[in-house]
């Protein structure tokens, strides 16, 4: 088991009131597994992908990752299995528009202690990364010159350049064009079979989701195989 | 992460402009303050170096003046013996006065009056030796009296006296000199137009005149009152702690010792820095002193002490005396000590001890109480009676006058030429110390009197009668007193031919007249000389000062003593060697005489560090508007690190502790703030030319007119730049700390305050 959601609990306070996202959920995925999770909008989704990617904390229940408990451990802790466990990539790609594209996907290197050719070793994979989602040619671009597509392939590297075992993917697809969203689909599944990394992917495209090995429905706070494959 | 900081400030410089201004602010107002400070403390110092020059330490003679010969080698080497002038000394004689343009048509009181050679030249801040000969202008005296080189213009300075004016029986008022002279040079701050002793805002009014002039009209010979020397810190072992003149004599092997138990007498204080008689044992070896004339020295020691050692008349002994009439308490001091300490390195030993005596000049000794002839005052002592008249104007009725009012009233006639008196003039009267005296009977009671036979003949007075001494003391503000004390006549009366009897028992009183001429003496209170009969007129030829009539030291000391002393004379019996005295020399305390060795340029430097720093104080002035840009720069920061939430998310996603994300803002955040700070300090330098004109300008009333140096210290500036720096940066920290309190998750949406519920 890759990772492990057990009997998850979170809501989110709106005022007064605390509104429950997930009751009692329960998610696992094997290494090298993919699943869509759909759902409609609000229906915690995204919050049940940060659980997994340690970006946020359940008020109850456990999660486990790489066989790690995630409540077991130090923000520092958390932060090197952030880094090195999980690849994230948003809706938004949340490129740094200071940074070029090669620098963007080196950006979570630079939160470890690395020697010189560490650091060199990192250049070399980012490029590789890169020439592996068709930005070869875009290594010194600001984000800001690049299309979306190309905004959130760069995204794919940066999310892969630590050889993460799970990449989380927040409606990756979101803010693409058709054309662009079945690229990136398959740049994915390539990824899966190249780099053999589990994928758990949020979208509310049938089409990407039918492309993941399994897909699950967030329905009444919990999860569900989906009806609608 | 250099280049992610470099690449966001030039990503995000329009953001960022808040931020460098808001720091530039602060850096100019605190950068700009600490320059106003150095601006001031440098002008302050530029002053005081122009003020002392390259002078180092100084000898201050108070009063009394030292022999300070042109002959460079003839000056005396004894001085060392409170002061280590050096061969490039430079003795000075420093005066007041006041100083009037030729025409008449402008005059400066308070003038510094200087007599000078080419050495004070060469302690000027250019060094250089302008001796020309011509008296010369500080700009200052030049500019008031609208003088220019070759005009003409009169000083007046105030003849000096051995002893203070202010003395009982000091003589007339001290006479003006006037030097006149022509311009030669006017100096200004490099050429020790801004000398003087004492710092001051203001450079005194200052008129240099050749020494050699200012010592011959001032009829002083060879002296001075001040010794400069240069600051030399091979010599004085720099400017450290002040302790040239100790160091040098460490060097020599001497010991500084503050307190001395001087077997079987009281504690004296030791000479702040050697007795005497060890230096000169010490000294033997050191080339520069090994010729020097041991018992000369002390001589000459004891003259800058005003004190003379005379030989009695009749092989009587010795007696020490000083021409400032009353010895100083210090010198009675010494004389105690050498009395009854041995000093195991010397041979010489002590002598035995001194007889004292106090001989004050009475106006009238009559004969009968003084209720007889005056009335009585108030709260006055039963013997004493008093009456006032000031010094200076008209004069009041003296005793003289009273006595031949009262005489006419009488039908008498008046008391020149009768065969017997009732009251004899103008005479000495010596308060001694009876039992040790050996001529004045011993059993002298408080309210006895011993008389003279001249006396007892001229009153007619025999044992048992009652005799009134009026004489005069000096009040407040010199202001004369005149006071009257009845004594009884104490049997036997003294014969002339008493050996004990002569004219030494009278003090060196100035103006004192040849023997022909008593009536012509200006004794500095009012003197009738109508009064002086013939008879008084052979007395004084004849006896000249000899005391009339002697009574108790402790009454004399309560009729006369003062604040210049309580005796006039120690005497030593037949037999004590003349070196016996001179060892006095030893035991006195030079600073309590009024002699002060100062480093001129410590105290000079000193006073420019205290009592306030401008620095601080403008700083302080400007605190509100420095605390106000820091704040400004740290909600600026906020409000630019909240634009970028999401990139904090993001950094905190993909691994990066807190900390680090934080630190990275924040080094981002301290570059903007030395940017900024940078800049500032470019403002600061307008800021503080700006207010420095001010200070010169408009608000010159409160700065003496100074013009300000605008000085430039990097100290300052670096550290005006990193203060600045520290303060954005902690008020950076201080307002994104709960930013960074966020999760990830919220930083990344954005959402940050709902996030936050």
């Amino acid at each position: 088991m890759l990772a492990e959601l057990r009997n998850v609990t979170k809501s989110y306070a709106n005022g007064d009131t605390s509104v429950p996202v997930l009751e009692g959920c329960d998610f696992s995925i094997e290494a090298g597994e993919t699943v869509a999770i759909v759902g409609p909008s609000g229906s915690g989704k995204s919050t049940l992908l940060n659980l997994l990617g340690a970006l946020d904390k359940p008020e109850s229940g456990e999660v486990i990752v790489a066989g790690k408990n995630l409540a077991s451990l130090t923000a520092e802790q958390l932060a090197e299995f952030r880094n090195t466990e999980v690849g994230f990539i948003f809706q938004l790609h949340h490129l740094l528009p200071h940074c070029s594209v090669l620098e963007n996907v080196l950006v979570p290197t630079l939160a470890r202690k690395a020697s010189k050719a560490e650091r060199t070793a990192f250049r070399e994979r980012a490029v590789k990364l890169l020439e592996a989602v068709g930005l070869s040619h875009r290594l010194d671009h600001r984000p800001g010159q690049l299309s979306g597509g190309e905004r959130q392939r760069a995204a794919i590297a940066r999310a892969l350049i630590a050889s993460p075992k799970l990449l989380l993917a927040d409606e990756p697809t979101g803010a693409l064009d058709v054309e662009n969203a079945a690229r990136l689909a398959e740049l994915l599944a390539e990824i899966n079979r190249v780099e053999n990394v589990a994928i758990v992917m949020v979208t509310h495209a049938p089409e990407l989701a039918r492309k993941m090995g399994r897909v699950l429905e967030l329905r009444g706070k919990k999860l569900v195989e989906s009806t609608g494959r | 992460m250099p280049s992610l900081i470099r690449n966001s400030i030039r990503h995000n410089w329009r953001t960022h402009l808040g931020v460098v201004l808001g720091c530039a602010l602060a850096s100019l107002v605190l950068v700009g303050a600490l320059m106003v400070g150095d601006s001031v403390k440098g002008t302050l110092r530029a002053q005081a170096e122009a003020r002392v020059g390259k002078i180092g330490e100084a000898l201050l003679c108070g009063e009394r003046f030292v022999p300070w010969p042109a002959d460079k080698a003839k000056r005396p080497a004894v001085l060392a013996r409170m002061f280590f002038p050096g061969k490039d000394a430079a003795g000075v004689l420093l005066m007041q006065g006041s100083a009037v343009r030729s025409d008449g048509k402008a005059r400066a009181n308070k003038v510094q009056v200087v007599g000078v050679d080419g050495d004070f030249w060469k302690l000027s801040p250019s060094g250089s030796d302008k001796a020309d000969g011509s008296v010369a202008l500080n700009e200052r005296i030049a500019a008031q009296l609208s003088l220019k080189v070759g005009d003409e213009l009169s000083v007046y300075v105030e003849k000096p006296g051995a002893f203070s004016k202010d003395a009982p029986l000091s003589g007339e008022e001290a006479a003006l000199v006037t030097v006149k002279a022509r311009v030669g040079r006017i100096v200004g701050d490099e050429d020790f137009g801004r000398f003087a002793l004492t710092a001051s805002q203001v450079p005194p009014n200052t008129v240099f005149v050749p020494l050699a002039e200012l010592q011959a009209k001032v009829g002083l010979g060879e002296k001075v009152n001040v010794v400069l020397t240069f600051d030399d810190p091979l010599i004085y072992g720099g400017g450290e702690g002040g302790g040239g003149l100790d160091s040098l004599l460490e060097r020599f092997g001497f010991r500084k010792v503050n307190k001395v138990s001087l077997a079987g007498t009281r504690d004296i204080r030791e000479p702040d820095v050697i007795w005497s008689l060890r230096l000169f044992e010490k000294f033997q070896g050191v080339p520069e002193f090994k010729d020097l004339n041991k018992d000369a020295a002390l001589r000459e020691t004891l003259s800058y002490f005003e004190i003379r050692l005379g030989d009695l008349t009749n092989n009587l002994g010795a007696e020490l005396r000083s021409p400032r009439i009353f010895l100083d308490a210090p010198i009675v001091a010494a004389a105690r000590a050498n009395e009854s300490t041995k000093l195991p390195e010397s041979p010489i030993t002590a002598p035995p001890p001194g007889l004292d005596s106090l001989t004050y000049f009475v106006t009238a000794i009559e004969k009968g109480a003084a209720s007889d002839s005056e009335p009585r005052s108030g709260g006055i002592p039963a013997a004493e009676n008093q009456t006032r008249s000031a010094n200076q104007g008209s004069a009041p009725p003296t005793g003289d006058q009273a006595l031949r009012a009262k005489d006419t009233a009488a039908g008498m006639p008046p008391l020149l030429g009768s065969l017997h008196s009732q009251s004899t003039p103008y005479s000495m009267v010596t308060a001694i110390d009876a039992p040790a005296s050996g001529f004045v009977q011993a059993e002298l009671a408080d309210d006895e009197i011993q008389i003279t036979r001249w006396l007892a003949d001229d009153l007619d007075a025999k044992p048992g009668d009652k005799l009134t001494l009026r004489y005069s003391v000096m009040g407040e503000r010199r202001e004369l007193i005149e006071k009257t004390r009845t004594f009884t006549v104490l049997a036997p009366i003294i014969e002339m031919e008493e050996p004990h009897l002569d004219s030494s028992w009278m003090p060196d009183f100035p103006n004192v007249p040849d023997k022909d001429s008593f009536s012509k003496w200006k004794p500095g209170f009012p003197f009738d000389s109508k009064r002086i009969r013939k008879k008084d007129e052979e007395y004084w030829e004849k006896h000249r000062g000899t005391p009339k009539a002697f009574v108790n030291l402790k009454v004399g000391q309560e009729m006369w003593g003062n604040r210049w002393g309580n005796l006039t004379s120690i005497r030593y019996p037949a037999g004590t060697k003349r070196e016996q005295v001179e060892r006095i020399a030893a035991f006195i305390d030079p600073k309590a005489l009024g002699f002060r060795v100062v480093n001129l340029r410590e105290q000079a430097l000193a006073a420019t560090d205290a009592p306030v720093d401008f620095g601080q104080l403008f700083a302080s002035f400007s605190f509100f508007l420095i605390a106000a840009a820091a704040v400004l720069t740290g909600l600026l920061f906020t409000f630019t690190i909240e634009q970028r939430a999401a990139e904090a998310g993001l950094l905190l996603a993909v691994g990066w502790t807190r900390k680090k994300v934080r630190r990275l803002f924040l080094k981002e955040g301290a570059l903007l703030a030395l940017i900024g700070a940078t800049v500032g300090v470019a403002g600061a330098v307008l800021y503080t030319k700006a207010v420095l004109a001010a200070l010169a300008g408009a608000w010159s009333g409160a700065t003496g007119g100074t013009t300000f140096l605008f000085v430039v210290n990097t100290g300052t500036i670096v550290g005006g730049i990193l203060g600045s720096v520290l303060m954005a940066l902690f008020a950076m920290w201080l307002a994104s700390r709960k930013l960074f309190k966020h999760e990830a998750s919220a930083l990344l949406s954005g959402n940050i305050a709902e996030a936050a519920k």
